[in-house]
């Protein structure tokens, strides 16, 4: 078994995705257009708009995702194309982990999971706490939410990233 | 405008073939969950003029000829301004009627739902600020969640730890203004730098604390008054007042 880190981000309002996908030994992956998973159920309400094969576009990088409907109902869905864009990660930066990771182990000895805070926009995202904490959980780092790096064989899938109105 | 969603799902390790495909659950769940909200937010985006809540504020549709979600989420929404003593109130907007208040929240929960779905054990969404979570992120564990800092973006005020099933949101003046409105004068609220919200549903957790910071802090009672919620205020001043309830683990920083 392989260990790897899956950092996803997703925007709530408008179209606009990220996803890096870290094999094991970090680096940027493209998935070839081969993935689909079944499923019997919907994923919503709402649902039986989606198209299939949607390019999303955003942030850190490009997610394709593969959606079949029948008579409304989802029937599969799943990762066509996965595209990573290295220099754009780097908008997260890296400044303000070592102090927010010092100011909670100050406090208790243990990291936090996430930040909840007034809503940020897509750009303000890029310089917040829980833009840190999505980076070193795609950076494999021990504080990563979720445990990586806790040897009982799970990883941690976590993200942030954004998109532009 | 546009926000970020973090997602965290505890899953397998995952396997690719040759070619580098996969049809790992956890990267299944994530799409899933991506589709739900993006799905709500073709629903209810007030920023899209087609969006079916964008013609129901105009008048072109009625309820009934809109997606089923949307008399849930108005539903929520009464409910909700009930919760709140009448302090969220999404019928008495400058614009019409704006529910956002509650649907992000409401949207997070939907993603979270998918990825209880795929199975994981453990799960976190934040929308934005707002977080959902369910499972332990480690055996024994509670979810520890920071709260920003009003006034410091690289620092957290305090660490709440949310059990099994727990969701955490925060209003506040700081990242885009004064943007929440008192639903009695319309006039931005004022009075709070931050209001957070602790209870079972990140839906009416979103509301609740949309309300009690366009309260200025009035309604913080009547908030920890509804079963299983509890509140922190951060006022103009850094005081801080929480209501008895609010799960901080850990307080690190004075608000001033």
């Amino acid at each position: 078994m392989k260990r790897s880190a899956v950092v996803l981000a997703a925007t709530a309002a408008g179209l606009g995705f990220v996803l890096a996908y870290h094999p094991s030994g970090g680096g940027n992956a493209a998935l070839p257009a081969s993935v689909a998973a079944s499923s019997k159920s919907g994923v919503g309400a709402g649902a039986t708009a989606v198209g299939t094969d949607q390019l999303l576009k955003g942030g850190l990088g490009d997610i394709q995702v593969r959606v079949s409907a029948q008579n409304g109902k989802i029937t599969s869905v799943g990762m066509a194309r996965l595209n990573v864009h290295g220099p754009q990660s780097a908008q997260i930066t890296g400044s303000v982990i070592p102090q927010l990771q010092q100011q909670v182990l100050a406090g208790n000895g243990r990291s936090i999971h996430a930040v909840s805070g007034a809503t940020y926009t897509s750009q303000a995202y890029a310089r917040s706490l829980q833009a840190a904490l999505d980076k070193i959980a795609a950076t494999g780092g021990s504080n990563a939410a979720l445990g990586t790096g806790n040897g009982n064989g799970r990883v941690a899938v976590t993200g942030g990233g954004g998109h532009d109105d | 405008m546009g926000t970020v969603v973090s997602l965290s799902l505890a899953a397998e390790a995952t396997t690719t073939d040759e070619a580098g495909a996969t049809d790992d659950p956890a990267t299944v769940a994530l799409a899933r969950a991506i589709i739900a909200l993006h799905a709500a937010d073709r629903v209810f985006s007030t920023w899209k003029p087609q969006s079916p809540m964008s013609r129901l504020r105009r008048g072109e549709i009625g309820l009934d000829e809109a997606p089923p979600e949307v008399a849930e989420v108005l539903d929520l929404c009464r409910r909700a301004r009930d919760a709140s003593g009448g302090w969220f109130d999404p019928w008495r907007m400058p614009g019409g009627l704006d529910p956002t208040g509650l649907v992000k929240g409401w949207a997070a929960e939907q993603a979270l739902a998918a990825l209880r779905g795929s199975g994981a054990p453990a799960a976190m969404v934040n929308a934005g600020g707002d977080i959902a979570v369910f499972g332990e992120p480690a055996p024994g564990e509670p979810w520890r969640i920071g709260i920003q800092h009003p006034r410091y973006e690289d620092r957290v005020l305090c660490v709440v730890e949310l059990s099994v099933d727990g969701a955490v949101a925060t209003s506040g003046t700081y990242q885009r203004g004064f943007h929440v409105v008192d639903p009695a004068t319309e006039e931005p609220a004022a009075g709070l730098l931050a209001a957070t919200v602790t209870g079972p549903s990140l839906a009416f957790a979103d509301a609740l604390a949309t309300g009690l910071l366009a309260s200025g802090g009035q309604a913080l009672e009547r908030v920890a008054a509804n079963e299983g919620y509890s509140a922190l205020t951060v006022d103009a001043d850094g005081r801080m007042r929480a209501t008895p309830g609010f799960p901080v683990a850990v307080e690190l920083a004075m608000a001033r």
